[in-house]
């Protein structure tokens, strides 16, 4: 059988278009709860198990972990059974092995053979590449991160009483009330040890996603409507961001209040949370780095070159946020060289804590033109930690010799 | 020098409102627009070029929704590649005059706030300015 060794520009737009429909349903869309959980159901049977009794909508991810938590301990409890005999076994390494048991070697057996080397490389750049950057990299990743480093933080105070409650609504208030005042210390245990898969369903999804596209490639053989449709269901299963299948109950993260991105799709927002779910998890970031709350709604200089902020990558994004121009007056840097010409800049030492040890100098300088409202932008550039005049620290950001920066006839 | 009028005639390009103040429009071997550098730079192509006469131009550096995008329209070839260093985005080739064309230039536009600035006969580097962090890498907008 002669292998399909390219696609036609319109096979390309649909693959681009599978793309943008996946992100947009992820991300964008509220979550269809019905679809989700028969699909859910589906995945259950599947593996050999009871569809879940019950589909627990999350306001968010912390939620999503201290309710799994305080499942998995109700169920350990003989006396605390009031949900059936099945309840709180995570399910989530079953599901994931025995999906990709019953799927991955049929889905690859079948389709592998039939595109071209090179086109399964641009069809991993083009489809699995960016969802995976887009879903897992550029998000989920970081969510991974903050909740495993602040979940006991997260849970602390009103949030904690007000998960309860959420939960025992969601379950008819068939949670065991004494269990309440028992369980801050056990969970706070268990949460970290929940992380593991709950949030990988990015990584997954673009799996599922990326087979099922090729499946329907004109040519392509594809495999048996069984194996599809499992595919599709597992697929529409890990749409949100976080789901904890666990015996008798399955939790899934209901969809964020807030999600801000810059135009290279990282985590980004100036006046507010990035991400945020109405549990009250949120994440802070600038550029895609993670920064604590208060540098984006309270930044300040002295706090962000203090050690409060535990990396260079986080103190120069607060900055940069903050403004380079302002904090060289607030911090009173240390002027290396001024130019005459505010487009060639003033150079200043930076202190230690703010970048690494001899790391960098800050040219501060001008646009050579104006903006549309016709104000002159001002910037900070950090510039070689070599550098001790202005041309020698423009130099070094054109990477050109001082002799070489200097035949520059002008700039714009 | 040229007008922004006359880029915009035979590039078929739009200039900023803001910028058609500046009605003159430099003609360089040397520039920066930004944080993109356009040097002399004796080298020869490699790879298939793209031709900026085409279309809309080629966008160097591509921002998002069309937005802060440093564009090369006008004559010549564009080659993408390393010439130098890691930061290049590419080699362009303006062609030598012909009867034709008397005068050939390939004009770097932006679509924000940086001015245009054109470029004569000749072949020149361009490259993206980088910031000095924890790792030299290109500097972002």
């Amino acid at each position: 059988m002669a292998k399909i060794e390219s696609l036609t520009p319109e096979q390309w737009a649909e693959v681009h278009q599978h793309r943008d429909q996946v992100i947009e349903r992820c991300l964008n869309q509220p979550l269809d709860h019905n679809k989700i959980g028969q699909s859910i159901g589906a995945c259950y049977e599947a593996v050999g198990e009871k569809p879940p009794l019950a589909i627990v909508w999350a306001p968010g991810p912390v939620a999503a972990l201290a309710w799994s938590a305080i499942l998995r301990a109700e169920g350990e409890k003989p006396e605390a059974r009031q949900l059936g005999d099945q309840l709180g076994d995570q399910l989530w390494d079953q599901l994931r092995d025995q999906l990709r048991d019953q799927l991955g070697d049929q889905l690859r057996g079948q389709l592998w053979d039939q595109l071209g080397d090179q086109l399964w490389d641009q069809l991993w750049d083009q489809l699995r590449g960016q969802l995976w950057d887009q879903l897992w990299g550029q998000l989920q990743d970081q969510l991974w991160d903050q909740l495993g480093g602040q979940l006991g933080d997260q849970l602390r105070g009103q949030l904690w009483d007000q998960l309860w409650d959420q939960l025992g609504d969601q379950l008819g208030g068939q949670l065991g009330g004494q269990l309440r005042g028992q369980l801050w210390d056990q969970l706070r245990g268990q949460l970290g040890g929940q992380l593991n898969g709950a949030i990988a369903s990015g990584w997954w999804l673009t799996d599922y996603e990326f087979w099922l596209h090729i499946a329907q490639i004109s040519g392509i053989t594809p495999p048996d409507e069984a194996t599809l449709s499992l595919a599709r269901q597992a697929a529409d299963m890990l749409t949100p961001t976080m789901i904890i299948p666990l015996r008798g109950v399955c939790i899934a993260v209901d969809q964020h209040t807030a999600l801000h991105r810059d135009n290279r799709n990282r985590l980004h927002c100036t006046d507010g949370a990035a991400w945020a779910w109405a549990d009250g998890t949120q994440i802070y970031a600038l550029d895609g780095i993670r920064v604590p709350e208060w540098v984006v709604r309270r930044p300040d200089p002295k706090r962000i070159i203090s050690d409060e902020l535990p990396n260079t990558e986080q103190r120069r994004v607060a900055m940069a946020h903050y403004g380079w121009d302002r904090a060289v007056d607030d911090l009173n840097l240390k002027i290396i060289e001024a130019s005459d010409n505010p487009v060639w800049g003033t150079l200043y030492a930076l202190p230690e804590t703010l970048v690494e040890r001899g790391q960098a100098t800050l040219l501060v300088c001008q646009n050579a033109s104006p903006d549309r409202d016709g104000t002159v932008r001002t910037y900070g550039l950090l510039a070689s930690s070599e550098a001790r005049t202005v041309v020698a620290a423009q130099a070094s950001l054109a990477q050109l010799s001082e002799s070489e920066w200097l035949t520059l006839e002008g700039a714009s | 020098m040229i007008t922004h009028q006359e880029v915009a005639d035979r590039t078929g390009t739009e200039i900023p409102p803001h910028l058609i103040a500046q009605a003159e429009v430099p003609v360089a071997t040397n520039w920066r627009q930004g944080d993109v550098y356009v040097m002399k730079h004796a080298a020869g192509p490699k790879g298939t070029g793209i031709d900026i006469s085409k279309g809309a131009g080629h966008k160097v550096v591509a921002g998002e929704a069309d937005r802060n995008s440093h564009i090369l329209n006008g004559d010549g070839m564009f080659y993408p590649g390393r010439y130098r260093s890691d930061f290049d985005y590419g080699l362009l080739i303006v062609p030598a005059a012909t009867d034709e064309n008397p005068a050939p230039l390939a004009v770097l536009t932006h679509t924000d706030e940086h001015g245009s600035v054109a470029f004569g006969p000749g072949s020149y580097r361009v490259f993206g300015q980088v910031s000095h962090e924890t790792e030299i890498r290109r500097a972002t907008d």
